[in-house]
């Protein structure tokens, strides 16, 4: 575990009203720095938050966001809320499986991109709406595919 | 009544204009006028003032947003505020917009709403899908801390409070109120049995008030012109504006600010430019995808909570106004699907028949979409929405009644269309699932 994610680590635990209250957030601060959660994190999680490892696993297990093993360098997230899915949503997913050769939760082959999908992402008035990383992009065209997948090396 | 194009946004007052993002620019227009005003009155007196205008909670269920307050315990030490920001309800974006083009109004009304529940910590719950409006917030925060407006002795009021934004990593249930307090306790996000309320024992057994970020913007302008300029405004039993978000097959998808008790036709044929290539209507989802189906015949309708009653039209209520509209071109039975696909992957799994009960109804979809439909599926569908959420105390929480609405609604009012459907596929003869 870095200096860094221990400095966040003692900062939650000033913020929050029990040390369990810490854990969302730790946990998400472990994927920043790594990608996922992996098995030794959630030892040390545990230790840091003086948690049984078992109670760190019941929370990671249930969130959909929480990774417990290695995706892509980009994750492409596309939404299958009925707005979007009424405005194109599943032609744009069959066409990013198409283009990145890959199936919902894959990872491509050069490990570049994670394809996955999500309900309902609250952005209906750009349906269809996905999110790659942190940026939110829609309506999305078919031909704007490329350009898109083209900024995430 | 004022006519509905005249009405002036209040919520909404700020969208569009430029930098309003940074604090200087909020200030210019009056931003943070209405804290100094609050913080000279009595935390009573403001709670008093939120009864009298008989503000709905705006984050789906209605529930009155003083009444709320006057639960907290008298004598009580420590009182925490969470702001719901998970909005996840299907069709639902307005608290989004509010935090991406405001985010110091929505500041605004958490610090008064706080400073009136005398709440010395706020955390606002936001979804994980809000990676930019999470950091729209941040830094409203940041700011406003520097300035004084966060923190010990704010205004020089004595008044101390510390904001700080937790982001959910991923779950729908996590917007039922006591699920949230559970996931920011870190754990599972299971609901709570009730009573005790939230508002008795919640965040770490304290008194805990949770409000929607739509809720608490609210009662800024509440505080800002009083209870009876709320009341002016809406229908008697839905006071105020409210935020409507309208989707799916419309010119102009977007949010829209009108008083309650707009009508549903204005909000899809004037605020959203009416249906894309004019076509006519087949369905529409008054207020997020929970509160079920009305036909073309049932939307001339005001947008008010006394509106939407199982009674007068199958719908659970008015939700959280978001309007989903679908043309005549829509298939419903893929409707159908989807909505039985998003009950069953959200729910939390830990009352049986919701577990099991959106699990069947959605594996009886996958099967009608595949070509091997029956049509007493659609009656198996509509008798198990009746025992799993249209009987009350069931579950422990409403995401049961929200899966039993729209499934009940799409099969007793669409019933033709969904077993000509089920035949299309099955003369199609696609593989049964």
């Amino acid at each position: 575990m870095t200096e860094g994610l221990r400095g966040r680590i003692a900062e939650f635990r000033r913020q929050y009203p029990t040390n369990q209250s810490a854990l969302l957030p730790t946990l998400l601060a472990v994927q920043e720095e790594a990608g996922y959660v992996s098995e030794r994190a959630v030892e040390e999680v545990a230790a840091a938050l003086e948690l049984a490892p078992a109670t760190v696993m019941d929370t990671l297990s249930f969130y959909s966001h929480l990774w417990r093993g290695p995706k892509g360098r980009h994750v492409v997230m596309v939404c299958r809320g009925l707005s979007c899915e009424v405005c194109g949503g599943e032609d744009l997913l069959g066409e990013l499986k198409r283009k990145l050769k890959i199936g919902e939760h894959e990872t491509t082959a050069d490990g570049r991109f994670t394809l996955i999908t999500e309900e309902c992402m609250g952005a209906c008035e750009k349906a269809p709406y996905m999110l790659v990383d942190g940026d939110g992009y829609g309506p999305v065209r078919k031909d704007e595919l490329d350009g898109i997948l083209s900024r995430y090396a | 009544m004022m006519s509905d194009s005249q009405y002036k946004p209040v919520l909404l007052r700020n969208r569009g204009v430029a930098e309003v993002r940074k604090l200087a620019v909020y200030r210019e227009r009056g931003g943070y006028k209405v804290l100094e005003k609050a913080l000279k009155s009595e935390p009573a007196a403001i709670v008093d003032q939120v009864r009298q205008s008989g503000l709905l909670g705006r984050g789906g269920a209605g529930f009155p947003t003083g009444l709320k307050w006057t639960f907290l315990p008298q004598g009580r030490t420590k009182t925490y505020l969470c702001v719901n920001a998970d909005e996840a309800e299907p069709g639902t974006f307005c608290n989004r917009v509010q935090m991406e083009s405001d985010p110091h109004q929505v500041l605004e009304g958490i610090i008064i709403s706080a400073y009136a529940v005398r709440a010395q910590r706020a955390y606002v719950y936001i979804r994980y899908e809000y990676p930019q409006q999470a950091a729209a917030l941040e830094s409203a925060i940041g700011e406003a801390r520097e300035a004084g407006l966060l923190g010990r002795n704010i205004l020089g009021s004595g008044f101390e409070l510390e904001v700080h934004l937790f982001r959910n990593a991923g779950a729908y249930i996590c917007g039922e109120e006591t699920g949230l307090l559970e996931s920011l306790e870190g754990k599972r996000p299971w609901p709570r049995i009730k009573p005790p309320y939230p508002a008795i024992r919640g965040l770490a057994g304290e008194p805990t008030i949770i409000n929607n970020v739509e809720t608490l913007t609210c009662v800024l302008h509440i505080v800002d012109r009083g209870a009876d300029w709320f009341r002016s405004l809406g229908t008697e039993r839905s006071p105020g504006p409210k935020l409507f978000c309208v989707s799916g097959h419309v010119k102009s998808p977007g949010v829209f600010e009108r008083p309650l008790g707009v009508n549903l036709k204005t909000l899809i044929y004037e605020c959203a430019g009416g249906v894309r290539e004019d076509r006519s209507i087949k369905a529409v989802i008054p207020g997020g995808i929970s509160t079920g189906f009305l036909t073309a015949d049932e939307i001339d309708v005001p947008m008010a909570f006394e509106s939407f009653t199982r009674e007068k039209n199958g719908c659970l209520g008015m939700g959280t106004g978001a309007v989903v509209v679908l043309d005549e071109t829509t298939d419903m039975l893929k409707v159908l699907h989807n909505t039985a696909r998003f009950f069953s992957s959200e729910s939390c799994g830990q009352c049986t028949q919701c577990r099991e009960g959106t699990g069947w109804m959605y594996k009886m979809a996958r099967r009608m979409l595949a070509g091997g439909g029956r049509s007493e599926d659609l009656d198996i569908i509509a008798e198990q929405t009746e025992r799993m959420g249209m009987m009350t105390g069931q579950s422990i929480c409403g995401l049961s009644d929200g899966a039993s609405y729209p499934l009940r609604t799409l099969v007793t009012k669409f019933r033709a269309e969904l077993e000509e459907r089920m035949e299309e596929r099955k003369a199609k003869g696609l593989a049964v699932a």
